[in-house]
């Protein structure tokens, strides 16, 4: 694990002239009155690891505040910068800036890919604990605590495959819906019922209600397989038979599918409705477009780094030297303030896909039955025009889903889209009045009765069957992904459980070594479900026996800070396994006089192999614990007008 | 970090390591998740039509 040799600023913040601190890898309490510099060498650290100071970041001085880093005397071109020596040396680094008021370009000194490795993994540590920031996790909101520790332990991996999941199942569930298995099964046994007059579901079904309905025929061949069906039928059949069922197949399965064109008409109603109103609200809000299209931009510029489309080091945009480490960084910083704009966009997205898929299924149908032969024939032109203008009806909607959202064209109203059921009703009468006629053509014939109810039940049991196993191969996989999504949500569980357990046990031990003999008990991080989903942490602890949440509730400022200061300690302990050293920045201040004397021997008795860089303003502590650090192997030091004298 | 505290990269590693061992769940369907995983490709574009393709094929082999 790493510590820290030398540290060395120059013109960053509050800091003018080089501050040198030679630590040799040992722990340091560092006094400093207020305005000396002490809080720069935390800004300092910051910026070094993460390339922003976040406390500056501001609408004024720019995202990652560091158009404030540097120190208000440097002259322009002047070099500021922070040194690092450590431990191991091959992680020495200097990274300079160039005084440049716009914008200070950094440059980092040791470009190896050791380096970046230790660069990238240093920033998920907990390397430096301000007192701003001391009860920044304990009065989160349950969300936030949980966003939080989920970014420490990379939840970000198991968020992305439960969301993969979870979107495949739904995505199975809508698609068995939209293929509606259920209806068009039950409407083709209906045909076979009147055509065969009895339910056939089975092939030895089928086979017998067929041999019962050409009894009166009385062929010499009888049906004993489903696959002699063509050979019974050639036994019966006119020459010019076939033209005919062609036809009258043709109309039954477009009166069939008109049927159900209703339905699925008031469904793309209802979801287009939804979709515009979600599109109109982002619309109308040009900031969002432009976030937006700001987002899109840096996500991009996130997969071309990640990818390594680029190779040198530096902005693909603006080819300022930088580098990719560095980049990635910024890039992740910038695209998490926009995560809310992208979750919006995102179940925008979401829509559009289910309404596209709505879409794509009537207008495949139309397809096919546009370029069926039965169609082409010039008595068709009237039918041909109305499966026309319904297919023009949806490809409308369809259209829609290309708008922009940034575009200037804006979505069409829901009114302007309805597809006119008229169009549906004379379509279903011209196929019932062919039928009809065909009927009445072949009235003489009483062997085209037989042949034609065969052929059409044959038509509708193959299809049937195709249909059944469509939907059982479907439906094993959505039920194959409810197990998976169950199980990984388990996985998620006990993940995160396992970890809040080891982590509350530590944060209740370090909290009850500064509070001894106080009634605060069992202090735990409890996660908080709602509809199997991790929603949210909470922080609970027993109070004379009770169980109480949230702290705040009943602990006093010195108690809240003790709570921070553990869970901060608690999160070096457990993920910083690079860097064996950590700065707390006048953590003290807000601690009552006992707190205080505790805390110090916290950090003498539970972290004396870590390099703590100890920073207070609080001369009369410093005063008194001095000689107890210095008694466990620290340096204490002064630091006045940017100078720290040991 | 804690060695007693799995990452995100774990819980994840370990669910798709023993896919093939949770009950209910087809073969094909685990081998294919697995696959999209070990390679980086686990994404919801990739599994749908991943998917569709091994639907693709069972109808086939039903036929």
């Amino acid at each position: 694990m790493n510590k820290i040799k030398r540290l060395k600023i120059k013109g960053i913040r509050g800091i003018r002239e080089p501050l040198n601190l030679k630590l040799g890898q040992n722990p340091l309490l560092l006094y400093g009155a207020n305005g000396s510099g002490k809080s720069s060498i935390t800004d300092a650290v910051e910026w070094f690891y993460h390339n922003r100071i976040a406390h500056l970041s501001s609408e004024e001085v720019g995202p990652g505040g560091t158009k404030a880093l540097p120190n208000i005397f440097l002259e322009p071109g002047e070099k500021g910068g922070v040194v690092f020596e450590f431990s191991d040396d091959n992680l020495d680094s200097a990274k300079t800036f160039s005084c440049n008021w716009d914008s200070p370009q950094p440059e980092q000194q040791n470009k190896s890919d050791f380096y970046r490795d230790y660069l990238k993994e240093s920033q998920k540590e907990n390397l430096f604990l301000r007192h701003r920031d001391l009860v920044e996790f304990i009065l989160a909101s349950k969300k936030e605590k949980l966003d939080f520790l989920s970014k420490i332990i990379g939840f970000a991996e198991v968020t992305k495959v439960k969301d993969t999941l979870r979107k495949t199942l739904n995505e199975l569930k809508k698609e068995i819906k939209i293929k509606d298995f259920a209806n068009r099964i039950s409407r083709l046994e209906s045909r076979l019922i009147e055509f065969l007059n009895q339910r056939t579901v089975t092939e030895t079904q089928f086979t017998a209600a067929v041999n019962l309905l050409l009894e009166p025929l009385r062929l010499q061949k009888k049906l004993t397989r489903f696959d002699q069906v063509d050979e019974v039928l050639d036994l019966i059949k006119d020459p010019g038979d076939r033209g005919f069922v062609e036809q009258e197949s043709f109309y039954i399965r477009l009166l069939d599918w008109l049927s159900s064109l209703d339905t699925l008409m008031a469904e793309i109603e209802t979801l287009y409705e939804g979709y515009y109103s979600r599109f109109q609200k982002i619309a109308a809000d040009s900031e969002k477009i432009s976030k937006i299209l700001l987002e899109r931009l840096l996500s991009e510029g996130e997969r071309v780094l990640r990818e390594g489309i680029v190779k040198e080091e530096n902005c693909p945009l603006c080819l300022q030297p930088k580098s990719k480490s560095e980049l990635l960084a910024e890039l992740g910083v910038r695209l998490g303030e926009l995560e809310k704009i992208k979750k919006e966009k995102i179940e925008l997205e979401e829509v559009q896909e289910t309404l596209r898929r709505n879409l794509d299924n009537p207008l495949q149908r139309l397809n096919i039955f546009l370029s069926d032969r039965v169609i082409q024939a010039e008595e068709h032109r009237e039918l041909s025009s109305l499966l026309e203008k319904i297919k023009d009806g949806f490809a409308a909607y369809r259209q829609q889903l290309g708008v922009e959202i940034s575009a200037a064209d804006k979505l069409a109203d829901k009114n302007k889209l309805l597809i006119d059921r008229e169009l549906l009703r004379r379509a279903a009468k011209f196929c019932r009045e062919k039928i009809d006629r065909l009927k009445a053509e072949k009235k003489e014939n009483y062997k085209y009765d037989f042949y034609s109810k065969i052929v059409q039940a044959r038509d509708a049991y193959l299809e049937r069957k195709k249909l059944q196993q469509e939907k059982k191969i479907i439906e094993k996989q959505a039920a194959a992904f409810d197990i998976l999504y169950s199980e990984f949500l388990k996985r998620q569980e006990e993940g995160i459980a396992s970890f809040l357990t080891i982590f509350s046990k530590d944060i209740n031990h370090l909290y009850r070594f500064m509070n001894p003999g106080e009634r605060v008990e069992e202090i735990k991080l409890a996660p908080l479900q709602k509809n199997d989903e991790l929603v949210g942490i909470t922080l609970e602890y027993k109070f004379f026996e009770d169980l109480v949440s949230p702290p705040q509730k009943y602990l006093s400022e010195s108690h809240l800070n003790c709570l921070g200061i553990a869970f901060f300690l608690t999160s070096v302990k457990a993920f910083n396994k690079r860097n064996n050293f950590f700065i707390l920045d006048d953590v003290i201040s807000s601690f009552d006089g006992l707190h205080r004397k505790r805390f110090a021997e916290l950090l003498v008795e539970k972290f004396p192999s870590y390099q703590v860089i100890m920073m207070t303003h609080e001369q009369g502590w410093f005063e008194e614990v001095r000689d107890l650090f210095k008694s466990r192997g620290w340096q204490v030091a002064v630091l006045a007008h940017g100078v720290a004298t040991l | 970090m804690n060695s007693e505290i799995k990452s995100g990269k774990e819980i994840t590693a370990g669910f798709f390591a023993g896919i093939e061992d949770i009950p209910g769940v087809d073969r094909g369907i685990a081998d294919l998740l697995k696959d999209l995983y070990n390679k980086d490709k686990l994404t919801q574009k990739s599994l749908s039509n991943a998917l569709l393709r091994l639907r693709m094929r069972e109808a086939k082999k039903n036929e």
